[in-house]
């Protein structure tokens, strides 16, 4: 087709400029072998308030001004050659305007080319959409890598996992790792974590819940260093409401971990010199001063034996009261050191300390009973037992001073997950969220408690209501102070 | 009736000394005073007293050991524990290692003086029904 033949259009022809009508930001200029247009159509000349005769007749290297003819003209002339070329140029008009030029030969029935066309795109919305996807991307990854979190996706149609970059440089991978998550994702995990992974991913595939869900456990990077993750996961839904794919983040806690170990730590060697300075102060006290006033109490006696019936009344009454006091002092004194260094926990272990402790809490308060069921085997590691027994000593304090209960329950657990305390009563519960009780926290002993437990690498709770009695629970973990709780 | 014999064993000096003062101004006769278990042990089988007033926590050897050894040696031998522990498991391991009473050290001094008579009656007692001419000795 050529400019002289463009009147005389064919049904086809018609169609096909309804059709570039209809085209938004899309402007098609078709142009002969002198570069001169002869046809001009398509959405992008309504859109812009332009019209066929704006550009009919003209050299096609005018419509950008003398900035870009030269490029211009080299691509239509490469059209002319036979060959497609894309050309991104501002707006002539409207610099902010970016317009993206395709040129593409336009052949005769014959197949010879007698021309081409310019099919000019106004790009500026998708470029700075494109531009500000890219700022996101970039902000994204910069937030991933301060944050120290990475991301990943879990295709269950085709099994493949996804991790971004910052994933990849907390695992030591080259950025775009795409594995089949099984066997794929196995020598990232920790030989000892590895099992509870794919317990983990067994029920992800098997249960296919999406609800949102958190799991920590250990990695391999390939440097061979080991690091602690902390993945936070949700299933994504197709629209029959089923889980197609998971996402999720992996927040490398390798730090916080050491700090928190590190607090343990320090926590356990505060507890740790706290009973020691308790064990040396009942030694002394029991060694010293007990001996001491109860010998001072002997010879009180003695003295009111040799004063006998010589002895004014008033004297006898006088000394027999000041032994009577003294013998109260040296009770005192003795309950202030089994208080101090219990010895029944020393010398017969943790269920016999309790025990005693709770039929000291029934001698003390209004408590109908106090029982105490164990399902321990054997003795535990001093260090938990003493734990323990602190933390049964404080609850059953609390339950003696302002639970008001009758019947209480100190239950004590063990399992190949750790070991369970439970203190609990019937007595009259408390708000938790309750401001007094909160400001009365430290008073009931409850952050030293949860602290105690949280140094053992523990976890405590407190469950209770108004009028609903109160559970004061702490579980230790095994031995092994790196195994850590499922999530 | 011959006095109460009592052997007196506790570590803390000043505390024996005082009780076997009380003890002697009481009307009891105080055989021999021990500040371990070992000792108490050899003094309780030469003596053989009436009663042994015995502390708990005693270096050598302590006194629940003590007790078995002198319950195995001389059984009509009564053990008084005289500790300033209190505890139910203790009591019990006294009660198991045969001692006849656990006291508390801040015990009223009459409850003292109450149970080692009780204690001495109970050992006469025992060697009256297994030798009467033992009686009155």
């Amino acid at each position: 087709m050529t400019a002289e033949s463009a009147d005389q259009a064919s049904p086809e022809e018609v169609g096909f400029q309804l059709l570039a009508d209809q085209l938004p930001d899309l402007i098609i200029l078709a142009f002969d072998p002198e570069l001169r247009m002869w046809a001009a159509t398509g959405g992008g000349l309504r859109g812009h308030g332009w019209s066929t005769q704006d550009f009919v007749g003209l050299r096609l290297p005018e419509i950008a001004g003398s900035s870009r003819a030269e490029a211009i003209e080299a691509c239509a002339r490469a059209a002319l050659g036979g060959e497609c070329t894309e050309l991104e140029m501002n707006g002539y008009e409207d610099p902010a305007q970016l317009w993206a030029l395709t040129f593409v030969p336009l052949a005769d029935p014959a197949g010879a080319v007698s021309g081409g066309m310019a099919l000019c795109r106004d790009v500026t919305e998708q470029r700075r959409a494109e531009r500000l996807l890219r700022a996101r991307e970039h902000q994204l990854a910069e937030a991933q890598r301060i944050a120290q979190v990475g991301s990943w996706e879990w295709d269950l149609a085709t099994d493949e996992l996804t991790f971004s970059d910052e994933l990849c440089r907390i695992f030591g991978l080259a950025p775009g790792f795409r594995v089949p998550i099984e066997p794929g994702v196995e020598p990232l995990i920790y030989p000892a974590d590895l099992e509870r992974v794919k317990r983990q991913l067994g029920r992800m595939r098997a249960g296919a819940d999406p609800a949102p869900f958190a799991f920590e456990h250990r990695i391999v990077r390939t440097d061979g260093t080991v690091r602690t993750v902390m993945a936070h996961s949700e299933g994504v839904v197709d629209e029959r409401g089923q889980v197609v794919r998971f996402i999720g983040t992996d927040q490398d806690i390798t730090e916080r971990r050491r700090a928190d170990a590190e607090r343990r730590r320090l926590l356990n060697r505060v507890y740790e010199a706290q009973e020691g300075q308790d064990r040396r102060l009942a030694a002394d006290l029991h060694d010293g001063h007990v001996q001491s006033l109860a010998a001072i109490g002997f010879k009180l006696e003695q003295a009111r034996l040799r004063l006998g019936a010589s002895g004014s009344p008033e004297v006898d009454e006088l000394l027999w009261q000041v032994t009577k006091d003294l013998c109260a002092e040296v009770t005192s004194l003795r309950r202030t050191i089994g208080r101090l260094r219990p010895l029944v926990l020393v010398e017969d272990g943790l269920e016999a300390a309790l025990r005693e402790e709770a039929k000291s809490a029934c001698n003390r308060a209004a408590l109908v009973s106090c029982e105490v069921t164990s399902e321990l085997d054997g003795r535990l590691d001093p260090v938990v037992e003493t734990a323990l027994f602190r933390v049964a000593q404080q609850a059953l304090a609390n339950v003696v001073d302002h639970a008001s209960a009758t019947h209480a329950v100190v239950a004590i657990e063990g399992s190949a997950k750790g070991v369970t305390l439970r203190v609990s009563d019937d007595g009259c519960g408390f708000d938790p969220d309750h401001v007094q009780v909160l400001a009365d926290i430290a008073h009931f002993g409850l952050i030293a408690m949860r602290e105690r437990v949280e140094a053992l690498n523990g976890r405590f709770r407190v469950i209770t209501a108004p009028g609903e009695g109160t559970v004061v629970e702490a579980k230790l973990p095994p031995t092994d102070p790196i195994e850590r709780w499922e999530t | 009736m011959t006095l109460p014999r009592l052997l007196v064993v506790d570590d803390h000096d000043m505390l024996r000394e005082a009780l076997v003062e009380l003890l002697r101004q009481a009307g009891f006769e105080v055989v021999g005073e021990a500040a371990d278990g070992a000792d108490a042990v050899a003094l309780a089988k030469e003596l053989e007293p009436d009663v042994v007033l015995m502390d708990l926590r005693m270096p050598v050897l302590g006194g629940l050991d003590a007790t078995r050894l002198i319950k195995h040696a001389t059984p009509a031998t009564q053990v008084v524990l005289l500790t300033a522990f209190e505890s139910p498991a203790l009591q019990q391991q006294a009660e198991e290692a045969g001692c006849f009473a656990y006291l508390v050290k801040g015990s009223p001094p009459g409850t003292l003086r109450l149970v080692l008579h009780q204690a001495v009656a109970a050992r006469r007692a025992l060697l009256a029904q297994s030798s009467p001419a033992a009686e009155g000795c």
